[in-house]
């Protein structure tokens, strides 16, 4: 089910953007590392989630004909 | 119905864009940039939006939403001048009326802010509406207003920050009197209901020496997120500017200490995009810097701000704005207001012009250049190397 995604990731921005004054940025994936890797496991994770999902969702709609 | 709400809970987290689209996921919270064939690839298929020739996306990722600008602390560099005479607050009427705006552009978050957001006694029905939207909110605090009560409501936000520059007492010398107080026991409230907060820190001149006094501080609360912001002559702040401001001396130390403390800490440390010269200064990877998102000026674009009076701007330190919110779709696209931040690096001078990184650090913060050299699309006065770039061509 989970198929090898194509396409590019073009940019990963993360953590929120919790303040109401300024748009803020990640430092510590400038330094390279195991903490890049990890985060890109983690989001590629959660991207199977969301196609998972979407299958999932896609299939109910065919069976009952809704939106 | 099921099905109708799953599609809904599915569109509020992937957006098209021109480029192909954006995926947000809330934990761990990150926004991911992907192509068309990406797009393709997990189950969203053509957009009209895929033929436009746009180079700014289809609506802001974040909104700040300044909700009053009322304030018990008075703060002395407060960049909106709040006081707690403020009276005229935004409906709550018209509060929901925006943020319906802000769902129908499917907008991800907004961060409420203020003034002081919870002298507002509707801020939870505000924040739950909002949840409701599939807008995540967000929230700065000074910590003020934090109750036992009311900080297991907080549960609702997305993310808290509360203010904080420095760990101790004499942080009330920097901004007013009662302000640590407020900001420690809003901490010890919040944790106690394992509400994950952050710290929102202003660098001054008054603050450069004690930052990692304030990481231990930070992570004595559990507290692993700081996000540091640069001072701006905005609001009050404007009188004190000079003094406040950090020297070039500083600048160019900023982001080898922020590496440290990363290293040293394990903290997460974020700069705001003003920061961005700074980081710039010393040659981090380009192509690490654009796909991690460590950019420049993004008003206008990734945020906006909506003020106290429903008015529109491109980032909350600029003193051009005008239409309302609720115009939002129609002027989104062609607005002055968005436009000439957008379009800011088209006129960019020396030493930007040659710069490498001048298409990521967008010439710095023009709120700074326009204050400092009464020309907004001046490069950036304080960046390290435009500092160096002017002092060459004096001598």
């Amino acid at each position: 089910m989970i198929m090898k995604n194509k396409g590019r990731i073009l940019r990963i921005k993360p953590g929120y953007n919790p303040n109401c004054s300024s748009y803020g940025a990640a430092l510590v994936l400038l330094f390279g590392g195991p903490i890049i890797l990890l985060v890109l496991t983690t989001i590629s994770g959660r991207i199977a989630k969301i196609m998972y999902e979407k299958h999932i969702s896609k299939s109910e709609t065919y069976e009952t004909g809704s939106i | 119905m099921k099905n109708i709400s799953q599609k809904v809970k599915l569109m509020k987290r992937v957006r098209y864009e021109p480029f192909g689209g954006l995926i947000r996921i809330e934990n761990p919270p990150v926004t991911i940039y992907v192509d068309k064939e990406y797009m393709r690839n997990i189950g969203y298929q053509e957009s009209e939006l895929w033929d436009k020739e746009s180079k700014h996306l289809s609506a802001p990722i974040d909104v700040h939403f300044a909700l009053t600008n009322r304030c018990p602390l008075e703060c002395k560099h407060c960049y909106k001048s709040s006081s707690v005479e403020f009276n005229e607050d935004i409906s709550l009427d018209q509060i929901k009326d925006i943020i319906d705006v802000l769902a129908d552009k499917q907008v991800f978050s907004v961060a409420f802010g203020g003034g002081e957001p919870f002298t507002r006694k509707d801020i939870f029905e505000i924040a739950e509406y909002t949840r409701n939207k599939g807008i995540v909110p967000n929230v700065t605090t000074n910590g003020y207003y934090i109750t036992k009560s009311s900080a297991v409501k907080c549960k609702v936000f997305g993310h808290m920050h509360i203010s904080l520059d420095l760990p101790s007492e004499d942080f009330d010398k920097i901004k007013n009197v009662g302000a640590f107080k407020a900001a420690e026991r809003a901490i010890e409230l919040l944790n106690q209901q394992n509400i994950h907060i952050g710290i929102n820190c202003v660098i001054s001149r008054k603050n450069f020496d004690y930052l990692e006094d304030l990481v231990k501080f930070c992570l004595s609360k559990n507290i692993r997120d700081i996000l540091f912001l640069r001072f701006k002559p905005m609001g009050r702040a404007d009188k004190q500017y000079h003094e406040m401001k950090l020297t070039n001396e500083q600048n160019t130390r900023l982001f080898p200490l922020l590496k440290k403390l990363i290293k040293k800490y394990r903290v997460m440390i974020q700069v705001d995009c003003s920061l961005t010269p700074m980081i710039c200064f010393h040659k981090p990877k380009l192509k690490l810097m654009d796909f991690f998102g460590v950019q420049g000026c993004e008003g206008g674009n990734s945020f906006i701000e909506i003020k106290e009076d429903g008015s529109i701007r491109s980032c909350s330190f600029s003193n051009f704005y005008g239409d309302n919110a609720l115009n939002l779709e129609e002027i989104w696209d062609t607005s002055e207001y968005f436009l000439k931040y957008r379009n800011v690096t088209q006129s960019i001078k020396e030493p930007c012009f040659l710069c490498k990184y001048s298409e990521i650090c967008r010439g710095g913060c023009h709120v700074v250049s326009e204050f400092l050299t009464a020309d907004f699309t001046n490069p950036d006065p304080e960046c390290p190397i435009v500092v160096a770039y002017n002092k060459e061509n004096k001598n």
